[in-house]
């Protein structure tokens, strides 16, 4: 007879068997299925927005056409969240087969051994622009990733607040931090309350190296703090000037500015004249500001566009996992993404425009506006570079979080900008250990 | 086949009235068990073992742990930021517990004059309990408390000008967070009404009929009475608040600013780990807290002796 207590034996061990079944050695699935024919299934990791979500998808979409036996699973993220995430799945032994990397925690990553070297692994990197493969090379790791695309800092005009002022748009070629200020106080005073010239800078870590290397000095040297006290200081100085001239707002508007979304800033929404991006946020910026944003060089402290200092950044890198199961498939898949050009063409220069020289050749006839600004100005410095900066060290990641704390302390008067500009000293080199 | 088979074996046993005699329904007890077990030991003591092994080393994440001995330890009692975040923590936990308490008493007491309506009172004030620790409501809070958010233009209307932008004002900061906290008042206060209910309507009557005024009878019969509710809210709340980390973290956007001052102990250990890649220190800061909160604790037992009454 079929007790009760036999239909709850066989309920219970059934699940269990399951179970049991599912950690045989024949299973199937499993961590990648390392194929003969190297068909395999990729993970794909990346950070950003919607267009760069629906370009990735697009592109792992076109590539079934290059390699139908290879499938791509994506894992589109946030910036906010992905280096938890990524940090996470590592820790987990769940690091995903090709991730999308920042110049950051590319050392921290590389130099711990979770990426592969993608020279070695045979990725083809004839066709990118000199300088630029440089950029994802550790010394004891090889090349660690490769970039996705270049990009370089750069000021961004709202001109509709210009034209409110009455105040003409500075000559980039020539302006100084001083002319920034002075045309920064003028649009304040001419423009009705809760509308001011710049934003606080202070606490934005690429303008903060852009004005270290005029100085002379850079963010990192040899693994360690590149620049001195005295520099801190003078650039604490100068984000106080922006406070107290009222060239830009108070600090706590400052405070809640930088932590609102790009589309809710007051750049954005026409309270402030001027701030500073990345070229290749260049593109979504424009869509934001009703007539589109004018791109200049930051200021110098000469007064000549020469001695800006700038440099071509990764954007961000692709980089391959050194524990996937696949590796052959997932170089092969970072080489069509850097290497072809119609990934190119789908992926466009929302990356950053493409190092390499016969993707961006391919690419550029089709740009649209906001696009071309972004390439505009990149060629238009190229004249003008300054030596490539380094690597970010390990622990060099939290860096933004440390200049983000000692701005902030200065601006609501707890340090003056010389007890800020040791702070940020001590906090960076007690992280680089 | 072995699961089945010692089933079968253990309802065949049952049934002849088997061999062993003196716990014959361990195995099946232990079966129904099973799920709760493989949590506690998966989820909560593995990883507690783990995690203590691991506050004794240097835990990249990226590379194996190595062993360093006290090194965290001595770190710790050196991390200014460690101590500024026990400070925060410290100052949230003994300002925000005592005023959530009183709002939820307060409210409790109302609530039980038996006005009409009562559930619904009850469901609108233990509502903000279940969104409050929400990552929505913290979004909410944010919005609420900026510069240009709703209170500073029904300040604008009052006649305010010049309102700082709460959140985001070293001053203020803490503030408004402890203010959400307050505001989630209402499991404490569903505690609390349930322990109203238990105290006799007699004793007030008798107190009446004495002469005793309303706020006398709230000192001298209410409160007394409902002590070892209040004790259990008090560490229970006391306990959560130390964890707190959900309202920190999204009002200051995960930093903990501005200037470290929403920089609560438990963020400060999820950015050690998550972002900092060390581990090794974030496992060493979770052992500290449960020190800390087992003292708190403790020390709450312990003066309990002296101010809660039990009515037997």
């Amino acid at each position: 007879m079929f007790t009760r207590r036999k239909a709850l034996a066989l309920g219970l061990a059934a699940p269990g068997l399951a179970g049991l079944a599912a950690c045989g050695p024949n299973t199937a699935g499993g961590s990648g299925g390392s194929g003969e024919e190297g068909a395999g299934s990729l993970r794909l990791a990346w950070w950003g927005n919607p267009t760069r979500d629906e370009n990735t998808k697009n592109v792992a979409e076109a590539y079934k056409e290059v390699e139908p036996e290879v499938t791509i699973s994506l894992e589109p993220g946030e910036w906010s969240g992905y280096w938890d995430k990524l940090a996470t799945q590592t820790a987990g032994g769940d690091f995903p087969d090709i991730v999308q990397m920042d110049e950051k925690y590319l050392a921290e990553y590389a130099e711990r051994g979770a990426l592969l070297d993608l020279a070695e692994a045979g990725l083809d990197t004839a066709d990118f622009a000199p300088g630029s493969v440089e950029v994802g090379e550790l010394p004891d790791v090889g090349l660690a990733a490769i970039n996705a695309g270049l990009n370089a800092f750069a000021f961004l005009i709202n001109p509709v607040v210009f034209e409110e002022a009455g105040v003409e748009i500075p000559d980039d070629s020539t302006w100084t931090w001083e002319e920034l200020l002075d045309t920064a106080v003028t649009i304040t005073e001419a423009t009705g309350k809760g509308t001011y010239g710049m934003t606080q800078m202070g606490m934005i870590q690429g303008l903060f190296q852009v004005y270290v290397r005029q100085s002379g000095q850079d963010q990192y040297k040899d693994g360690a703090a590149g620049f001195d006290a005295a520099t801190a200081t003078a650039w604490f100085e100068l984000a106080k000037k922006i406070q107290d001239s009222g060239a830009g707002p108070g600090a706590s508007v400052s405070v809640e500015d930088s932590s609102r979304s790009m589309d809710q800033s007051l750049f954005a929404t026409g309270k402030v004249a001027m701030t500073v991006a990345w070229s290749n946020q260049v593109v979504a910026h424009d869509v934001l500001v009703p007539e589109g944003v004018v791109v200049l060089r930051p200021p110098s402290m000469t007064g000549s566009a020469a001695d800006v200092q700038l440099w071509y950044k990764a954007s961000m890198y692709w980089a391959v996992s050194s524990q996937t199961a696949n590796p052959d498939d997932a170089v092969a898949f970072v080489d069509y993404l850097v290497n072809s050009p119609d990934a190119g063409k789908i992926l466009s220069v929302e990356r950053g425009v493409p190092g390499n020289l016969t993707v961006r050749e391919a690419i550029v006839p089709d740009l649209d506006e906001a696009d071309t600004k972004a390439v505009d100005y990149l060629e238009s410095i190229e004249e003008e570079l300054g030596h490539a900066p380094e690597i970010t060290p390990q622990g060099g990641g939290q860096f933004e979080d440390m200049l983000t704390r000692a701005t902030e302390e200065m601006l609501f008067g707890e340090l003056t900008p010389a007890e800020a500009g040791q702070r940020l000293l001590d906090d960076l080199a007690s992280a680089l250990g | 086949m072995s699961a089945v088979g010692e089933l079968t074996e253990l309802v065949s046993n049952r049934k002849k009235g088997g061999v062993k005699e003196r716990h014959p329904d361990n195995k099946a007890g232990l079966a129904f068990m099973l799920p709760w077990l493989l949590g506690f030991l998966g989820i909560t003591l593995i990883p507690m073992i783990a995690s203590f092994a691991l506050a004794f080393t240097d835990y990249s994440l990226l590379a194996p742990p190595e062993f360093t001995g006290l090194a965290n330890i001595k770190e710790m009692i050196g991390d200014s930021r460690l101590h500024n975040s026990l400070v925060v923590t410290f100052i949230y936990v003994f300002v925000g517990t005592p005023l959530q308490l009183i709002m939820a008493l307060l409210l409790a007491v109302v609530l039980n004059q038996g006005i009409k309506g009562l559930s619904f009172y009850r469901s609108v004030f233990y509502l903000p309990s279940l969104l409050g620790g929400s990552v929505a409501i913290a979004i909410l809070w944010r919005q609420m408390f900026g510069a240009n958010g709703l209170i500073n233009q029904v300040g604008g209307m009052l006649g305010f000008e010049n309102l700082p932008g709460w959140v985001s004002n070293p001053d203020t900061a803490l503030g408004t967070i402890i203010l959400l906290h307050v505001w989630t008042f209402g499991s404490p206060m569903i505690i609390f009404l349930a322990g109203l209910r238990q105290i006799p309507e007699m004793y007030y009557e008798a107190a009446s009929v004495d002469g005793a005024s309303k706020v006398a009878q709230f000192f001298r019969i209410t409160i007394p009475l409902l002590t070892p509710i209040i004790f259990f809210n008090v560490v229970l709340q006391v306990i959560n608040a130390f964890q707190s980390f959900t309202q920190a973290f999204v009002v200051s956007g995960g930093t903990g600013g501005p200037s470290d001052s929403t920089m609560f102990y438990t963020l400060y250990l999820y950015q050690k780990g998550f972002t900092q890649f060390d581990m090794g220190y974030a496992s060493a800061m979770a052992w500290l807290l449960l020190i800390i909160v087992g003292i708190f604790t403790a020390i709450n037992f312990f003066v309990s002796k002296f101010w809660v009454f039990y009515d037997d």
